[in-house]
């Protein structure tokens, strides 16, 4: 994955980062039923408006799946307390739960509906890594240079 | 990887053991083959290099593990969770690829190389032994 995120580390609440998924999630479904109506006035047929709404809302699912994931391997066990991280860390950590989700989620279903799926996973999921970049440019920068040593941090 | 996608019943505390025994197969098979490598090999760089790449590759395989315990589980110990070896599959090789692109980004590509060539090498004793005591599952996951 190209890296266009910050790897400043900074200090993060569970709460902010449940808030921006939210609102992400809220922004994505919004788009989705924009375009959707925009396929109706187009007089697209309704079977096709019909497959659009049917992989959009599993796509939907498998982010709000995705987020709730990473929101899980970040905070777990330490609901109150800030924890140390990048948009570019907490951006790939989400990326891959949304893989992940979709890969277990949707096999079984015909190629053609894991492309469509697949497709607004990747729409939506840009949504999600917008709200993320936002979140940590809005924090302001706490940490010590020496702090923000990048490269092998604790967990690992 | 061809990993059975039957679901099976069982909870986090469960699912720890069988993991924990996977990732104990990988530490012995890692074992095994740096004592092997010292009899036959007598460079003691070689050695040494094997054993360093052998260890960074347990690391990192170790710190995917915990996350997708809590992953898969939510951190809820006693709730039975349905999960097939497929999922853990795939979960265990995404974390590893977040754990390489977030923890691993100043190392230098051969040592990244060395790394996943370890990760390759131990990755199919892991699921061996997931898969053995998935089989060895009833569906509602009593005989663990």
């Amino acid at each position: 994955m190209e890296n266009t995120l910050s790897e400043e580390y900074k200090r993060v609440t569970l709460k902010q980062l449940s808030d921006t998924f939210m609102r992400s999630l809220l922004k994505a479904a919004q788009a989705r039923d924009t375009h959707k109506e925009e396929l109706a006035q187009k007089d697209f047929a309704a079977a096709t408006i019909g497959l659009y709404k049917k992989t959009t809302d599993i796509a939907l699912r498998i982010v709000k799946t995705a987020c709730d994931k990473t929101e899980l391997i970040f905070f777990s066990g330490a609901q109150g307390a800030p924890m140390e991280l990048s948009a570019y860390e907490t951006s790939v950590a989400f990326t891959k739960m949304a893989e992940y989700v979709a890969e277990v989620g949707t096999h079984g279903s015909r190629s053609k509906t894991q492309q469509l799926i697949q497709c607004s996973v990747k729409d939506f999921s840009e949504e999600v890594i917008k709200g993320i970049a936002e979140l940590f440019e809005g924090i302001p920068a706490e940490l010590t240079p020496e702090e923000n040593t990048p490269g092998l941090r604790g967990s690992l | 990887m061809d990993l059975s996608k039957e679901k099976k019943e069982l909870t986090m505390k469960q699912f720890h053991e069988i993991a924990d025994l996977a990732l104990d197969r990988v530490t012995q098979v890692c074992n095994e083959r740096t004592n092997d490598l010292k009899e036959r090999c007598h460079d003691a760089g070689v050695h040494s290099a094997y054993v360093d790449s052998c260890n960074d590759a347990l690391t990192i395989l170790t710190a995917a593990h915990l996350r997708t315990i809590i992953m898969l589980f939510g951190g809820l110990f006693d709730q039975p969770t349905s999960v097939s070896a497929f999922e853990v599959g795939v979960a265990l090789n995404k974390l590893i690829e977040y754990v390489f692109e977030t923890q691993l980004l100043n190392t230098s590509t051969a040592t990244k190389l060395s790394y996943q060539r370890r990760l390759e090498e131990f990755l199919p004793e892991y699921f061996k032994v997931i898969t053995e005591k998935f089989e060895n599952l009833g569906m509602d996951g009593i005989g663990v």
